[in-house]
């Protein structure tokens, strides 16, 4: 009898593994328990411990080390007797991965512990060689569009590849190695595509007072309004998700907020705004003023490489703009150095070409730092997740007015707005975020150093 | 019944006699049907005996230029039927290097004509005619080319010769023509002159080894012209009569339209080679050919027909031993489902083993320079290499080229002695996706000839400290 061995699923979200290593070969007699291979998820690496037992016949191709492999994919093979056939079983296996990877809507639903060794009972003796084989067994998983760092450890890439990586602000760790044993080849690397970023859960942006349709209908009967329905993740869901969960769960995250008093910065707005011609938003102004402040704690325009801190001498900013089934992060470059006027058309086109998806690639890779505003949401504070490889990303809450105590006594009211401060632990201390807000604080309310 | 085999290899040269070993080692069954001789023109007719030939060559000039080393040989004398005597013990040692791979892995060897009848069955026929059918899973073509020929003077195989029967003709001609300057033409021009032969060298483009970077070949040109062979560029064959046996007058013509008309005794035709596909059933199995008459085949070496493979000469682009062998492990590696990376075919190294030899791996500068590549080169004269003055050997150069932004390796080209055994590195550098730095940072033995490129990697930035 044959046992197909398949890629075990080793947590809920996992979708594909890389085979670490082999710790067994071909020809093995292998005991219930015995540790056949280590494989690398998206979390850890797990040894995978044979529930079966047999004899090794085949690892099949496709799964040396360093190969990322489908969840359900045949790996190995094992047969009572070492002349035993078992191409036909294989072929089966092969074909129901193939089909269930036809099906991606199944997914949603799929159940998260599949028996991992499917029991196949022998048949009729196999042909010769199946030239068919490799086909979907190593079916490249989709991990260079982001779902959680490819690599760990050392990464194998070639001179060229990390050359070519460093200039694009890639990440190594993203990006899937098609060389021996994972090496990063520079073809990877220039085929590398960075998902669209993400940086603050902003969905619909639904407004506060709820429409009286909203309402419930019926109250009484308890009956469900709405079904409970399972949708499909699309591809920028499972790639911002993927994202954002490698931001959240690598980098050791710390927020540090500040309110900044916004009335002359309105003041200058609408002064401004008297120029025909010129829209300035307020988000336009705080763009200039982080910029600015950028420049004068550099610290906070770096970027996490893994094995070194890389201190970015730019300062091209990343905005989120939310778009429909997902968001976007196109970049306005060397803000610091271009004037206000610049930077709102800018804006204003980039927003303009995120919504229509005609975003060039260039316009929304890279960046050195993030704003995210969600101020037109009235939302009084928030926090947002950094987007790798940066180091940290503002968010930028809506203004309110408060009462306060002048210094006469009297009790006056005055705008502010809380920004909060994400940073990563790795690269920024807490002294450095400190001096960054407190140093955008005193930008943002004397604006018109802006104009210097 | 008729025999079956997972693969039925035809023709047993470096590209089949390899692809046969592969999938034997997979624990596959496995034929190889062979015409005339194991191991294919390579072992046979082509690499091995002309470099066996070249030695012989290059010990008699090392004797006649013993004075520059302080010694003295007097009675010397060329005995050429035993030069060709030792090169066709050399190739037969390598025919039956092959013999004993083939019976070690459990291969069936066939002599025999394999025609492909359809996919999954092959026909043999034997020298005596008679046939045989076998059952193969996968079929490998590897079938190899032959010498073109020019209608301007029929091949007879005495007065105008190819490469074949250069390797076993026991005189030497007084005057020899060589038409064509690749690889054949220029190691046979080397070799006669060499064993006295007045050699005259004709090349239809404007420079001699027409594949290689031209700075590089001009550096062989003018060492050429200085052994004392005639080159002559830019210049065509408008006729070769025989007048009688060993006694030609051929009529050469230069980019001008002048004249000139020459008497040799003999004239060595290596202008090229085509691919050999008659007789294969390929029409009938319906494997296309390119425009060109080749094989044409994916990067996985799959043919127009699943299950039929081809690989070497046979599919064309560059006909070297190597680049066969490297194609079947391609091929066998598909077969076996082991998804290989296609061939890269800009990193076939290439090596013409005249003094002073060529070698090259990647692209030359004139084909950077036309993609719009922005380069950065770096070149060290053995002139300036301790090692190469030492052993007498000062010819030549190592001329990198790296792509300016990142500082890859693109393409690597050197002249001189032992110049095909310098390149290995720089075709791992390349395979490995090196810069510029990994070959300068490297610590290359002192005194070697190898250290030349190190030196060269370090000129690409102006900072190599024996320039």
């Amino acid at each position: 009898m044959a046992n197909i061995v398949l890629m075990p699923s080793l947590s809920p979200t996992m979708d594909d593994g890389v085979i670490a290593k082999w710790l067994v070969s071909v020809g093995d007699r292998i005991e219930e328990g015995t540790v056949l291979c280590s494989v690398e998820t998206d979390k850890s690496t797990v040894d995978y411990e044979s529930l079966d037992e047999g004899i090794l016949r085949l690892i099949v191709p496709g799964t040396e080390p360093g190969s990322t492999v489908l969840v359900n994919a045949p790996i190995a093979v094992l047969t009572d007797d070492a002349d035993e056939e078992y191409e036909e079983e294989l072929q089966e296996a092969i074909d129901a991965l193939a089909s269930s990877a036809a099906a991606p809507a199944e997914e949603v639903s799929a159940a998260p512990t599949p028996d991992p060794i499917p029991v196949v009972t022998s048949s009729a003796p196999a042909n010769v060689a199946a030239p068919s084989f490799a086909i979907p067994v190593s079916a490249p998983a989709p991990t260079s569009t982001g779902s959680s760092p490819v690599n760990q450890g050392r990464i194998k890439a070639t001179p060229v590849a990390r050359k070519i990586a460093l200039d694009k602000g890639y990440n190594l760790a993203d990006i899937q190695g098609s060389g021996p044993s994972g090496r990063i080849l520079k073809e990877d690397v220039e085929s590398f595509v960075p998902i669209a970023k993400f940086s603050a859960p902003a969905s619909s942006g639904r407004p506060a007072k709820a429409a009286a349709s909203d309402l419930p209908v019926s109250y009484g009967s308890m009956a469900p309004v709405a079904p409970t329905q399972d949708l499909p993740v699309s591809g920028m869901q499972k790639a911002v998700g993927a994202r954002l969960l490698q931001s959240q769960t690598q980098a050791p995250e710390f927020f540090v907020s500040m309110k900044i008093g916004v009335d002359k910065l309105n003041g200058l707005r609408k002064e401004l705004n008297q120029t025909p011609g010129y829209k300035i938003s307020i988000n336009d102004l705080v763009l200039k003023g982080v910029a600015m402040n950028l420049r004068r704690h550099p610290v906070v325009n770096s970027s996490w490489h893994g094995d070194f801190i890389r201190q970015n001498g730019n300062i091209d900013i990343s905005v989120a703009v939310s778009i429909p089934g997902g968001l976007i992060t196109p970049i306005v470059k060397d803000a610091d150095r271009k004037p206000l006027g610049i930077i709102s058309a800018e804006v204003k086109s980039l927003v303009a070409k995120a919504k229509s998806g005609t975003l060039a690639l260039e316009e929304f890779q890279g960046g050195t730092f993030t704003i995210s505003n969600m101020g037109m949401f009235g939302v009084s504070q928030f926090t947002s997740i950094i987007n790798p490889p940066q180091s940290a990303i503002l968010a930028i809450a809506g203004v309110e007015e408060v009462l306060y105590r002048k210094e006469n006594g009297e009790i006056g009211s005055k705008n502010q707005m809380t920004v909060t401060l994400t940073s990563d632990h790795r690269v920024i201390n807490g002294a450095d975020a400190a001096a960054f807000v407190n140093g955008l604080k005193e930008i943002l309310e004397n604006p018109a150093c802006m104009m210097l | 019944m008729s025999k079956k085999f997972d693969l039925v290899v035809i023709g047993s040269g470096p590209g089949g006699y390899v692809a046969a070993i592969k999938m034997a080692q997979a624990g596959k069954k496995v034929a190889i049907i062979e015409k005339k001789d194991l191991g294919g023109i390579c072992l046979n007719w082509g690499c091995i005996p002309t470099k066996a030939l070249i030695k012989s060559a290059e010990v008699l000039t090392d004797i006649h230029h013993a004075e520059d080393y302080g010694l003295t040989v007097t009675g010397v004398k060329t005995d050429y039927a035993k030069v060709i005597a030792r090169s066709r013990s050399v190739a037969d040692t390598n025919s039956k290097g092959v013999k004993f791979l083939m019976k070690k892995n459990k291969i069936e060897v066939i002599m025999g004509a394999g025609r492909i009848i359809a996919s999954g069955i092959v026909e043999v026929e034997n020298a005596d005619g008679a046939k045989e059918i076998i059952n193969a899973g996968a079929i490998v073509i590897a079938t190899g080319a032959r010498a073109r020929e020019i209608p301007t003077f029929p091949i007879d195989g005495e007065n105008f010769i190819t490469y074949r029967k250069a390797l076993e003709l026991e005189d030497l001609p007084k005057k020899l023509l060589v038409v064509g300057s690749g690889a054949i033409g220029s190691e046979f021009s080397y070799v006669f002159n060499a064993m006295g032969v007045e050699v005259h060298m004709v090349e239809m483009m404007d420079q001699i080894l027409p594949v290689e970077d031209k700075e590089q070949a001009a550096m062989v040109e003018s060492s050429f012209k200085k052994q004392g062979i005639n080159v002559y560029t830019r210049t065509t064959v408008e006729s070769a009569t025989l007048k009688k046996k060993g006694q030609i007058e051929a009529v050469i013509k230069d980019a001008k339209g002048v004249e000139t008309t020459l008497k040799v005794n003999r004239v060595l035709c290596a202008i090229g080679m085509i691919a050999n596909t008659e007789d294969l059933g390929l029409d009938k199995a319906g494997v296309k050919l390119d425009e060109r008459g080749m094989i044409k085949v994916n990067n996985m070496m799959q043919t127009s027909v699943k299950g039929i493979y081809a690989i070497g000469d046979v599919t064309g682009k560059q006909m070297l031993a190597h680049k066969a062998s490297f194609e079947g492990e391609t091929a066998i590696a598909h077969i076996l489902g082991q998804n290989p990376h296609g061939v890269d075919y800009s990193k076939v190294p290439g090596c013409t083993y005249c003094q002073p030899q060529i070698a090259s791996v990647g692209i030359s500068e004139a084909k950077a320079k036309e993609q719009g590549m922005e380069i950065q080169i770096g070149r060290f004269p053995f002139a300036a290499s301790g090692k190469a003055r030492a052993i007498g050997h000062t010819e030549g150069q190592v001329k990198l080229i790296f792509d300016k932004k990142y500082g890859e390796l693109v393409g690597a080209h050197i002249v001189g002695y032992e110049a095909t055994e310098l390149l290995a590195e720089l075709g791992l550098a390349m395979k490995l996706e090196s810069t510029w730095e990994e070959i300068a940072h490297t610590i290359h033995a002192h005194p070697t000839l190898s250290e030349s490129v190190m030196e060269a990697a370090l000129d690409s930035q102006g900072i190599s400290p024996h320039l």
